[in-house]
């Protein structure tokens, strides 16, 4: 039998969701069964067994990490409640503190964990400070050490303020309950298509900061979202 | 696809599993006059045990003794291993060139220690009630969960067919060894596309040669360049190296067959793709070559590396090391191909050259879908030696290989290609 350390390379995915006073009522609602709905989807897929580990991070008052790293398979989606402002800011720095604590970098010889895959939704404008932390976060994304994709939720979404915090910015217009659930169907299969490349492709951040590739994902989920470039 | 249906190069020129013809061509250890090398056996025969017995008491030769620095010494840092620069130093018949078979280390697996997931430093904001982090099952545990998930499936493509498993293994006339074998991964067979890796082994004289090549796992093509990349460099390396000769300065000319290796490769895919009328890149794959030179004048070896991917050797001590220089930490994952653009004006930089001086147990030329779970964060290459202490004694070595390529591990899905470097008995460099 294979001596072998308990450690195997992971796929760490970070969401990052707004759950303020404006989310209550259906958005609220969504976002809970969107990430009940990830679980279920990522749990068909072997890759995603093996190597993906999620964190859930919600702001709304505070931000608090509901989830710390987790696997796949210990993973149990957390009820949200909204309530309160919308302190981003918060969030982000919580996220930077989890990327630098958790992912294992590659070193000059040998690959660490995949590069983190992050989401972040949100349907309003911070209420903190946020650009100190949202510049640290770009420049993860400007460097390529992380893919992070800012989802724009609803009519009161600044577009602007999201491209402060990454490249990569899809806005969902008019909330139906539908879309949430493309759109949590694209992440799964964003996290699936990331998983899947796992042999080949982009193990994690490297100290030495040269851009890996940039993310391959499928097309955005259909009518109703934008990319922003 | 079998790599003895392929085999590189013509069959005049091979010496699979002959231990005891010699070829005129070939270079007589007793003609390089010039060479301090001791004299050698009349018999080139593999040597006999009774051989081992009775040399057991012998002084060690020059070719043996330790480098000056010590192994201890040597095994520093990858800055301070000298690859054979100068190849006329062992000719002249002074000394021995000095630390010329230097390991580098493997970087200490310090991370193999699982940082804390979210305990917080207290310098760093975090509010009471997060949640402690769950403690990790264990590997088994969702392994076999996720075996009732994978799928085996066929690849619906019939283009370009490739075997699903590749095995072969090459004797010298010494009777040093290279045993090869390749798997499809568990993520192509779900996926039901082909194994993607390839490799091709030759001999040729008294040089043994292999080559291991990833293709690239997005591109369409990415079996046909591993395929033509692996044989075409190991068909250029037995039609160069054959020519060589230990009084020419071996280093170097080892250094240029290297080199030229990795253009001709490449020089392959490119007509392939032009063929095809494709994109090169639709081909693109690593490569890593092998030359060894098992001859009693005097053993060289020469190691290329284009990506990812780890050229190993474990020496008699057990220590095991890193030979070739692999692509991927410095570019944060990216791996660098054969027909990366920026790969193309650095072939030099890409070969080492060694005069082995001490005796060795086994060289691993493996894709990253072995290596790196023999690897730190992941792994340690001792384990990986520990597990193939087999392979040797086996009768069908490269079959116990195959199987053994089989292994189980959480997070490794990807194709998986390994072939072996196996010395010739060593003693019969102490017949004087």
């Amino acid at each position: 039998m294979m001596s072998q350390s308990n450690r195997s390379r992971r796929l760490p995915v970070y969401i990052l969701t707004d759950r303020s006073g404006s989310m209550s009522g259906e958005p609220i609602v969504a976002v809970n069964q969107g990430l009940q709905m990830l679980k279920t989807d990522l749990e068909q897929e072997p890759r995603a067994v093996e190597s993906v580990w999620i964190s859930i991070i919600s702001f709304g008052g505070t931000a608090i990490v509901d989830v710390p790293l987790t696997e796949l398979m210990q993973f149990n989606p957390p009820t949200l409640r909204a309530e309160g402002s919308t302190p981003l800011g918060e969030a982000l720095r919580l996220l930077n503190r989890a990327i630098d604590n958790d992912v294992v970098l590659s070193s000059g010889q040998s690959t660490g964990d995949y590069k983190p895959l992050v989401f972040l939704f949100t349907d309003g404008d911070p209420t903190d400070e946020w650009r100190t932390p949202a510049q640290e976060v770009k420049q993860r994304s400007k460097a390529k050490t992380a893919n992070i994709i800012a989802v724009g939720c609803g009519p009161n979404i600044n577009t602007a303020t999201l491209k402060e915090i990454t490249e990569s910015v899809l806005i969902m217009e008019n909330t139906k309950a539908g879309d949430f659930q493309r759109l949590i169907a694209w992440i799964s299969q964003s996290v699936k298509q990331t998983s899947k490349k796992a042999g080949t492709l982009t193990p994690g951040a490297s100290a030495s900061g040269t851009p890996p590739p940039a993310i391959d994902l499928p097309p955005p989920p259909g009518s109703g979202f934008k990319i922003v470039l | 696809m079998s790599n003895d249906d392929q085999n590189p190069i013509p069959p005049g020129n091979e010496q699979t599993g002959s231990k005891h013809s010699r070829p005129a061509s070939s270079v007589d250890p007793k003609e390089g006059a010039t060479s301090p090398a001791p004299v050698v056996e009349p018999s080139l025969a593999a040597p006999s045990s009774q051989a081992v017995q009775a040399d057991a008491s012998t002084p060690a030769p020059l070719l043996l003794r330790q480098p000056d620095t010590g192994p201890a010494a040597a095994l520093t840092s990858a800055d301070t291993v000298l690859p054979s620069q100068d190849p006329g130093t062992r000719a002249t018949g002074t000394t021995v060139v000095g630390p010329a078979f230097v390991i580098p280390p493997v970087a200490e697996p310090a991370p193999t220690e699982v940082p804390p997931v979210t305990e917080p430093t207290p310098s760093q904001p975090s509010p009471a009630d997060e949640p402690p982090p769950v403690q990790p099952l264990p590997n088994s545990v969702v392994m076999d969960h996720s075996r009732t998930l994978w799928r085996e499936v066929e690849p619906t493509d019939t283009a370009d067919p490739v075997r699903h498993t590749a095995n072969d293994v090459k004797s010298g006339r010494s009777g040093a060894r290279l045993v090869g074998a390749s798997r499809r991964g568990r993520s192509h067979a779900h996926d039901g596309k082909y194994r993607e890796d390839d490799f091709a082994l030759a001999i040729c004289d008294d040089w043994l040669l292999a080559a291991v090549a990833d293709g690239t796992g997005s591109k369409r093509l990415a079996r046909v360049g591993a395929r033509i990349a692996s044989v075409s460099a190991t068909r250029y390396l037995a039609l160069v190296l054959r020519r060589s000769s230990q009084d020419m300065g071996m280093a170097a000319q080892l250094r240029g067959a290297m080199v030229g290796a990795m253009v001709f490769a490449l020089a392959e895919v490119s007509a392939e793709a032009a063929r095809r009328h494709t994109d090169m890149n639709d081909l693109a794959c690593t490569l890593l070559l092998l030359a060894y030179l098992d001859h009693p004048g005097g053993k060289w070896l020469g190691v290329a590396q284009v990506g990812d991917g780890e050229i190993t050797v474990q020496q008699q001590d057990g220590k095991c090391g890193l030979l070739g220089r692999s692509d991927h930490g410095k570019t944060a994952g990216e791996s660098l191909f054969l027909t990366s653009s920026d790969t193309q004006l650095t072939w030099d930089s890409r070969v080492r050259t060694y005069e082995v001086v001490e005796p060795f147990r086994s060289i691993c030329i493996g894709t990253d879908g072995v290596m790196d779970d023999f690897m730190p964060p992941f792994g340690k290459l001792e384990d990986l030696y520990h597990e193939l202490e087999e392979v040797p004694r086996d009768q069908a070595p490269d079959l116990w290989l195959l199987e053994w390529l089989n292994y189980a591990r959480r997070g490794s899905f990807d194709d998986r290609t390994l072939v072996m470097l196996l010395p010739g008995m060593w003693t019969r460099m102490q017949t004087k």
